[in-house]
């Protein structure tokens, strides 16, 4: 299994070859050959074009032509962990940065898909997060009254056939 | 020449406005406070300032409104005078009152006017009072007896609303007369549901409206004049994202019409300093007052971009006790501008605040572009703020040269660590609706379409995937530690 880079939800199977004087990206989309040299700050000449990134632990932010990019990398091994659990794999994940203001169920509870579980608020609002399907759940990590980031893993499951 | 009353001016603020304001009180020769709270340390107005008081709150927002501890940093630094910015203190009345009870000068109006203009039903009964146009409206606690009457003479379409009400819930829209009986019971039962109160406010239906305000500055003399209006009808969730001026609904006639209401209203009212007076405009070219803003707005800029006028140094002027130094004859537009206001969300996801450190930041440096930030980079944006960071203001001679100008700004303008909407801004500034200048309130809500993200596909997929597998080392050791004369063999493949 290649490496793989996560952007905009999908992951791309990736692998790099020399080329020249610098490198051949090959994906299923396609060979690139390019060039690629850092000139200060977080500005670098691809291919003769200015571009700006910055490398976060395995996240690269990149800003091209007006656009900005998150890009994760995802290692092989991790990649086959995760293909081997996605059929199992059913959290509430948060859907904006918050704060826990009710949480409804505790572990080993069976919940029904749409019923709610937690309420968060954000932006003075508060919302319920309901259960993605019939389940038990199996974690909380959600703890009353803390903030908590995006895309937070909130409360997991496992599913109900399962139990 | 001003001779100042006071020498140094805190400003009770943060971000981006406490930045601006901070560069007009030093360009006038005064010295510089701001108070800050520990999440925002590295803040520019915090690094600028000529001193930096750090003050606490149970929350980060809980600091900055708390006025007690304000006055205590204002006397501290030896503050003659407080700006108060927008938002947080600066339209409470018992906070300028304190202020004026410490001896000290406040950057507003007076706690009356304050009082006034804070009220919505208060100001809306003094504008209608003094004969300037409001929507019609019923109040039914007025007279319940004669509510229905009152709420058929209002036309339609008309809105029902919870007079308990608020967040948009149980407001019902009339088209016709015939269901105006069943629709009040409607709306009078959810009241109930929603809010426990069954009392109901019934006002006219404006159709896709636009938000049109005016700029207005008025000092201790009675001496008012309008700077002219701004368009701000491009909104999310009920906020402005995008303002310009001058505003491509307007006549000059009806721009002269609606610029003098509004001088008129903030001359009965008396009214010094800065203020903003906002209208809702409907596509008949009909409008009606909507709320008096007592303060600096954020969107100031493009008035001051249009009419060189530099707003902060005028309100400190006018709490210096100084006259205007200008009349409505002396001010006169040029151009145009258009203010977008950046912010950390997705718009893709439901324009949900993001999160993150500011591990980039360069702004655009091209003609007519001003740049009013309140960030820096290796800042950590939290979610205990509003979400605004920084403002972009463009200058054109004309509206299409202002959006040229504009999608080359945003485009050069680089924030990574956490995402924010320069895209979706350069999107919708492309939107035909926008560049024909046909927008309305709910623009934004009618066409989604704007907060998708577009595909990456093609020859721009492969560049993002190149450059940024550059960077990832496991792939980068994989090829180099293939002999040269093999890789260049082709065919290749792990």
């Amino acid at each position: 299994m290649h490496h793989a880079l996560q952007l905009l939800g999908v992951a791309h199977p990736v692998w790099l070859t020399r080329h020249a004087d610098g490198y051949q990206l090959h994906s299923k989309n396609g060979a690139l050959a390019f060039t690629l040299r850092h000139l200060e700050g977080s500005r670098y000449l691809f291919n003769g074009q200015t571009v700006h990134m910055v490398v976060d632990g395995d996240a690269v932010h990149l800003h091209h032509k007006g656009e900005t990019y998150t890009v994760c990398h995802q290692h092989p091994l991790d990649r086959l962990a995760q293909a081997a659990n996605s059929s199992t794999a059913m959290q509430i994940v948060a859907p904006m940065p918050g704060a826990t203001v009710m949480i409804h169920v505790a572990v080993g509870q069976s919940v029904k898909k749409g019923e709610v579980v937690m309420v968060m608020e954000s932006m003075k609002m508060e919302t319920s997060l309901a259960a993605p399907a019939d389940g038990i759940v199996a974690e909380v990590r959600a703890v009353l009254g803390q903030t908590f980031d995006r895309d937070a893993v909130l409360v997991r499951f496992t599913p109900a056939e399962s139990a | 020449m001003t001779s100042w009353p006071f020498n140094t001016v805190l400003i009770a603020n943060r971000g981006e406005i406490a930045l601006r304001i901070l560069q007009s009180v030093r360009a006038l020769g005064l010295k510089t406070a701001v108070v800050y709270h520990a999440a925002d340390r590295l803040a520019p107005a915090v690094q600028q300032a000529d001193t930096a008081i750090e003050i606490t709150g149970s929350t980060p927002v809980a600091a900055y409104l708390d006025g007690p501890q304000i006055l205590q940093a204002a006397r501290a630094a030896g503050a003659g005078a407080i700006h108060p910015g927008y938002g947080f203190l600066s339209e409470n009345a018992g906070f300028a009152q304190a202020v004026a009870d410490a001896g000290m000068v406040f950057v507003g109006p007076t706690p009356e006017q304050i009082r006034l203009m804070g009220d919505k039903v208060r100001a809306r009964a003094f504008v209608a009072q003094q004969g300037f146009p409001v929507a019609p409206s019923a109040i039914e606690d007025d007279d319940p007896a004669s509510f229905y009457t009152r709420a058929l003479a209002v036309g339609f379409p008309l809105l029902i609303k919870p007079a308990a009400g608020g967040g948009g819930k149980g407001m019902r829209v009339v088209r016709a007369a015939e269901s105006l009986a069943s629709e009040i019971e409607r709306a009078r039962s959810e009241g109930k549901r929603y809010f426990g109160d069954g009392r109901l406010y019934v006002e006219r239906y404006i159709e896709n409206p636009r938000h049109i305000e005016v700029q207005i500055l008025g000092d201790a003399f009675g001496n008012v004049v309008h700077l002219f209006e701004r368009e701000c009808s491009v909104q999310r969730r009920f906020q402005k994202i995008v303002e310009e001026s001058p505003s491509p609904a307007l006549s000059p006639e009806l721009r002269q019409s609606i610029c003098d209401t509004a001088a008129g209203i903030a001359r009965v009212a008396g009214y010094r300093n800065a203020g903003t007076v906002e209208f809702i405009f409907g596509q008949g070219g009909e409008y009606y007052f909507l709320e008096m803003n007592t303060r600096l707005q954020v969107e100031h800029p493009v008035t001051e971009a249009i009419t060189g006028k530099d707003l902060v140094a005028e309100q400190l002027r006018v709490a210096a006790g100084e006259p205007l130094p200008f009349t409505q004859a002396d001010l006169h537009t040029h151009g145009h501008a258009i203010e977008f206001r950046i912010y950390a969300e997705d718009p893709s996801r439901g324009y949900t605040p993001t999160t993150g450190r500011v591990l980039a930041l360069e702004w655009p440096q091209s003609p007519g572009v001003r740049i009013d930030n309140g960030i820096t980079q290796g800042q950590e944006i939290t979610s205990a703020f509003d979400p605004m960071l920084a403002k972009l203001i463009v200058y054109g001679q004309t509206r299409s040269q202002a959006i040229e100008r504009a999608h080359t700004a945003l485009a050069n303008t680089v924030i990574l660590g956490l995402k924010t909407n320069t895209g979706f801004l350069q999107r919708l500034l492309h939107h035909p609706t926008f560049v024909a200048g046909q927008v309305h309130t709910g623009f934004l809500d009618a066409h989604p379409e704007i907060t998708a993200e577009p595909e990456l596909a093609g020859h721009d997929l492969l560049q993002v995937l190149a450059v940024t597998a550059s960077q990832v080392r496991p792939l980068t050791d994989a090829a180099d530690a293939v002999p040269r004369l093999h890789a260049s063999m082709g065919n290749w493949s792990n």
